[in-house]
């Protein structure tokens, strides 16, 4: 794997458009504690889907653009598709089979991420922070 | 000091000519000599100590009891009752926290430590203020992450009971004034835990001079094998302190309800103890004074200085820590780059950096960043390969803002 493959262009893109908003009582708040990577997410839902997702997020390359990745593939979906997709992205991080692709959009570009075990939970926590958000886990708050 | 003679006694940088490595604080590599220690004991004298009769046993109990001596003699200490062989430095904080402080502090007590801790000598204490209704206060950092004296002389009054402190910074690379902290701390009847674990394998630590009542070091980032390291107490206050395991060596008689210990420093090791850490240990401490611990202050130092004399000529960098370097470590930031992507493209470029905290959060936090880049340089390393470094921060710029 060369450092291009980790840090492709599209990466370092989503990576600048990562959401940056002011969030008061965030419903999950997360931190990695090694690196410092830290997200806040409040939500909105209508008809049982999420309408809005607002997003606190500063950290690393690789958990900015998983955060801009999964802003986009979990707004307007239900609890169910959005805890399919975090589940295929988290196999998709640490296996790679059986995996629907189509659910996670551009994110397919963090695969060469897999490969760097220490890396995985930078992109792994803005998905893991929308799952508990949707299953209303607020141990972390 | 011949830098590239010294290379040679350390077959990780033989066998890996292109690595370099920057991570001395987490763990430092072992000499030939260490190594070669351990397949010795392994291959002649793997017997357990103080409990056979047969001679085989008792010359490795020798062994072992001969690298007590050597501990006292390395820190200057009187009498080899006083060092306790522990896991490591966490393992000898938490000792004295939970076999001596806890049965010591009453309620309003206080227990001073500074903001530049590593979590190892923050924890405990945050843990027996709280069960002892104690109370954790904290001194604070100049400017220039020096540690602030006079912040020290309003912190320490007639309550503290323990000042517990670092003698070099983790992060900063700092060496605090410890005549100093010792001198206002034992004016106000205070006790001094010193972690030495970042200081014991660059700078000598005197404990006749310094007198603190309490020290905790490790052997692996002094060479030594992992899972080794040295508490030193004042010998009536060791005897105070309760055994915080109980098991096998530690006792003279037991019968179905109740023991007797035998006297210290047996009383606080209980169970088989790590014999080959404590060979090893001795092994490094033989290296390390074979190079004298003068020299090699001295030529961490000038290593440190050098960094980050280049370091703070490119643009957009900040350095942590004062301009007169103390030590080998270097803590530093690149501007629009986060320290784990930093610490990733060094990693593909076969430069092994710390990126994060470094266990010491609530300094980070003072420092205003949520990580940062550590280079810790121990002496075998050299300037080419921090020419090389400084080569790879400037093409990692263009890499990621150029991109």
């Amino acid at each position: 794997m060369e450092l291009r493959d980790l840090y492709q262009r599209i990466i370092l893109e989503n990576a600048k458009k990562c959401p940056n908003e002011q969030i008061q009582n965030p419903s999950v708040h997360l931190h990695n504690p090694t690196c410092g990577d830290d997200i806040s997410i409040n939500c909105q839902y209508e008809n049982s889907l999420l309408k809005e997702i607002n997003i606190n997020a500063d950290g690393c390359i690789i958990f900015k653009a998983a955060t801009t990745f999964m802003k986009e593939l979990c707004i307007n979906k239900s609890k169910a598709e959005i805890e399919e997709i975090v589940l295929n992205f988290s196999e998709f991080m640490t296996n790679d089979k059986d995996i629907n692709k189509e659910l996670l959009g551009d994110a397919v570009v963090l695969q060469s991420v897999s490969h760097l075990p220490m890396r995985i939970k930078c992109a792994m926590l803005p998905f893991k922070a929308i799952y508990q958000l949707v299953n209303g886990d607020d141990n972390n708050r | 000091m011949d830098n590239q003679k010294i290379r040679v006694d350390f077959p990780m940088l033989i066998k890996h000519p292109d690595f370099i490595y920057f991570d001395n604080a987490a763990t430092t590599q072992k000499p030939k000599s260490v190594i070669d220690a351990l397949t010795n004991y392994y291959e002649n004298d793997n017997f357990n100590v103080h409990r056979s009769v047969y001679s085989a046993a008792e010359r490795t109990t020798q062994i072992f009891e001969a690298c007590r001596e050597k501990v006292i003699q390395f820190i200057n200490a009187k009498e080899n009752k006083s060092i306790i062989f522990t896991a490591g430095t966490t393992q000898s904080i938490n000792q004295v926290a939970n076999g001596y402080y806890k049965y010591n502090l009453k309620k309003d007590d206080e227990i001073v430590v500074s903001i530049a801790e590593h979590h190892s000598n923050l924890l405990p204490w945050q843990n027996i203020a709280k069960q002892n209704g104690s109370k954790l206060k904290y001194i604070d950092i100049n400017e220039d992450g020096t540690l602030n004296l006079e912040s020290a002389k309003k912190v320490i009054n007639t309550k503290t009971k323990l000042l517990a402190i670092t003698a070099v910074s983790n992060v900063l690379g700092t060496i605090n004034n410890l005549k100093a902290l010792i001198n206002i701390a034992h004016q106000k009847n205070v006790d001094v835990l010193i972690d030495a674990a970042q200081a014991a394998p660059e700078i000598k630590i005197d404990i006749q001079e310094l007198k603190p009542e309490w020290m905790a070091f490790s052997g692996h980032k002094m060479l030594a094998p992992t899972g080794i390291g040295i508490l030193y107490g004042r010998k009536d206050l060791l005897e105070k302190m309760h055994p915080t395991q109980l098991g096998g060596e530690m006792i003279e008689h037991v019968d179905k309800n109740n023991f007797k210990t035998k006297d210290i420093p047996y009383r606080l090791e209980a169970g088989t103890p790590n014999i080959e850490g404590v060979i090893g240990l001795s092994t490094a401490i033989d290296y390390l004074q074979s190079l004298g611990m003068n020299n090699i202050e001295k030529y961490c130092k000038a290593l440190g200085q050098y960094l980050y004399d280049q370091l703070t000529k490119i643009d957009g960098v900040t350095v942590y820590g004062p301009e007169k370097r103390q030590t080998g470590i270097v803590s530093f930031s690149i501007d629009n780059i986060h320290p784990h992507d930093a610490a990733t493209y060094l990693d593909f470029n076969n430069i092994a950096v710390r990126a994060g905290q470094h266990c010491a959060e609530p300094l980070t936090n003072k420092l205003g960043v949520n990580a940062t880049l550590r280079a810790s340089m121990y002496f075998y390393n050299n300037k080419d390969e921090c020419d090389k470094l400084i080569h790879k921060i400037i093409e990692m710029r263009s890499f990621f803002n150029g991109a």
